[in-house]
């Protein structure tokens, strides 16, 4: 009798999943976001990201995720206090055959860098990620996808709203249960939708900005400081349990600069699987900076976990920025531009020339081993 | 490649009721020894129970398929078994049940295994985790050593706890401090603190507060702890002393 036998896992017939260590991974929609998370977005994890300040570009992302399943035909589950899931998903992106073409600005003569002879020949260093994969779809930001068809897709609706922010489930704290309605119900929520889905098709879990002030407003209200935020992680563990080894995949935005205590998002982020961080440089003193011209702001990988396997995936590089163009988000190795004018300032002087990143600014110590 | 781990934690040495801790810092993720454990058990055809709270046994059972050995089929030969705490913690909560039972549950669960086996060695994977929900720490400090109390009932066994550090004021740094006090082998692993590597994986420090009791180390006032990196790959784990990558 043999010991071992092949797993023959229905899941590679799933639309838009590409089986790796036998387990399916979802496209996230955006090619460059799956390509330095390993490949996607692997069933039954969450992914998690931390919005930025003004939580535009999380935004991007979440709507991103969700054009993906409807394109890919997947269940979807949509969730919102901060803004009408339904609005959301009247915004999503299109589907497009090709990818979006970049805007060129027209060259003039003078831009034009005059090259040694001998480096002609050699391609153009790939600062993008993501343009050879073969899963997921490509999505053109500038148009949306029509209102029929977001009707016919299987998108249900979180019924959680901000009149259940000041319910109490749990009138004194109990163990292992949440205090709050909204966390309470939505659990309950999502706990229906996995037992309902078939099991034959992905559901997509998508929550926005999970963790603002109106999942908190019962934290805020407790007299008890270190209760605050025991719901969220609570909440948190909860869903990591419900949708394990299963076909759900989460995505969940959170606020996470809104926590002054640091233990309540790791403790968060312990229950999640992979997450990343956007650091918009919108309203800071990066905006300026001639260094990030070319960029909208940084993304930080913030976790990445093995899941079905040992080894987890070590992203090609960590110094990542991103650009919100007209048509697509794109996720990018930050590259520093060449400083080609003469300036009277000694280099040691001139703080543009050397970002606060440990891009280019390696040193013998920085390494631990 | 998982032996080396296994020997680090003197699991191969007849220690009575040998406890071991692994410590997750810095958002490490430590499973990895437990992969090691179990892969250990099941070639030494050594009972285990595994309780968890973290990871699915259909990790551990996907993970031990590449490290060469087949978890779900040493449970069906009852050789390991398993309790799946957060799926029983789910279950309570949806059906609108007490919780209170499911610690006494897990005690009952290997005084169950220990009536089949002489020796029950113990997992308890995300032991933390009970700080999230809303267990005290005196209330889970009390269950360890219980734990330990049964265990120690068995003929050496070894019971291990894997929980996560998260910051030094907060219950879990209590808790890993509390458990490491009661322990023999205290393992922790910590991601690199410059980035990722595809070269390192992470640090691993291993403290034997056990042995400062043995004879040969009753008049070491300092016992150093052996420091290594880590290297993960598909079927193990390698260690390296620092500096010879």
């Amino acid at each position: 009798m043999r010991s071992f036998r092949k797993f023959i896992d229905i899941s590679t017939h799933i639309n838009g999943t590409k089986v790796k260590n036998n387990l399916p991974y979802v496209s996230s929609g955006i090619p460059s976001l799956d390509h330095i998370v390993g490949g996607g977005i692997p069933a039954g994890s969450i992914f998690v990201v931390e919005e930025d300040v003004l939580g535009v570009y999380s935004k991007v992302l979440f709507k991103y995720f969700i054009a993906e399943g409807v394109a890919c035909d997947h269940e979807l589950f949509v969730t919102s206090l901060d803004e009408d899931p339904h609005k959301i998903t009247s915004e999503l992106p299109q589907p497009c055959a090709l990818p979006p073409e970049d805007e060129k600005a027209p060259s003039t003569d003078a831009e034009k860098m005059k090259i040694a002879w001998r480096y002609e020949g050699l391609s153009q260093v790939e600062s993008s990620f993501g343009s050879n994969t073969n899963l997921g779809h490509n999505f053109d930001l500038s148009r949306y996808i029509d209102a029929d068809t977001i009707e016919k897709s299987k998108i249900q609706y979180g019924t959680t709203t901000w009149q259940d922010s000041t319910l109490s489930w749990q009138t004194t704290m109990r163990r292992g249960k949440l205090k709050s309605a909204l966390f309470h119900k939505l659990l309950r929520n999502i706990y229906e939708t996995v037992l309902r889905s078939s099991g034959t098709n992905m559901l997509r879990l998508a929550i926005h900005s999970l963790g603002s002030p109106i999942w908190m407003a019962m934290d805020s209200d407790d007299t008890e400081f270190q209760n605050y935020g025991r719901d969220l992680i609570m909440f948190m563990y909860y869903l990591r349990i419900l949708i394990r080894d299963k076909n759900v995949a989460v995505f969940i935005t959170i606020p996470s600069h809104l926590y002054e205590d640091p233990i309540i998002m790791k403790k968060v982020l312990y229950s999640a699987h992979n997450a990343v961080r956007i650091e918009s440089f919108a309203g800071s003193e990066k905006e300026t900076n001639p260094v990030y011209k070319d960029y909208h702001g940084l993304f930080h990988i913030t976790k990445l976990t093995a899941l079905y396997t040992l080894v987890p995936f070590v992203p090609p590089s960590l110094d990542l920025a991103f650009k919100l163009k007209r048509k697509k988000f794109v996720i990018e190795k930050l590259h520093i531009p060449p400083e080609l004018e003469e300036t009277s300032e000694r280099e040691q002087d001139d703080i543009t020339a050397t970002p606060s990143t440990a891009c280019g600014g390696f040193r013998k110590k920085d390494i631990d081993f | 490649m998982s032996d080396i781990i296994t020997s680090c934690l003197q699991l191969q040495k007849n220690i009575s009721t040998n406890r071991i801790v692994v410590k997750e810092i810095n958002g490490c993720d430590g499973s990895f020894i437990v992969n090691c454990v179990i892969s250990y058990c099941i070639k030494q055809n050594s009972p285990l129970l595994i309780v968890s709270s973290h990871n699915s046994i259909t990790h551990y059972h996907n993970v031990g398929l590449r490290m060469n050995h087949n978890l779900f089929k040493s449970c069906e030969a009852g050789v390991i078994d398993y309790f799946d705490f957060g799926d029983a913690t789910l279950t309570n909560i949806m059906e609108y049940a007490e919780s209170d039972q499911l610690l006494i549950d897990v005690l009952k669960k290997i005084e169950e295994m220990q009536r089949n086996h002489d020796t029950v060695n113990i997992i308890f994977d995300g032991i933390t985790h009970l700080l999230d929900l809303q267990y005290t720490l005196q209330e889970v400090n009390k269950f360890c050593s219980e734990i330990i109390e049964i265990a120690a009932k068995s003929k050496n066994p070894f019971v291990i706890f894997h929980c996560n550090d998260v910051m030094e004021d907060d219950a879990n740094h209590c808790l890993a401090n509390l458990l490491s006090h009661k322990a023999q082998t205290v393992v922790e692993v910590e991601n690199l603190s410059s980035g990722l590597s595809s070269d390192v994986s992470g640090h691993l420090t291993i403290k034997y507060p056990g042995n400062k009791f043995n004879e040969e180390h009753i008049h070491t006032v300092d016992m150093k702890p052996k420091k290594y990196l880590y290297k993960l790959f598909d079927r193990g784990v390698k260690l390296l002393a620092p500096g010879t990558v």
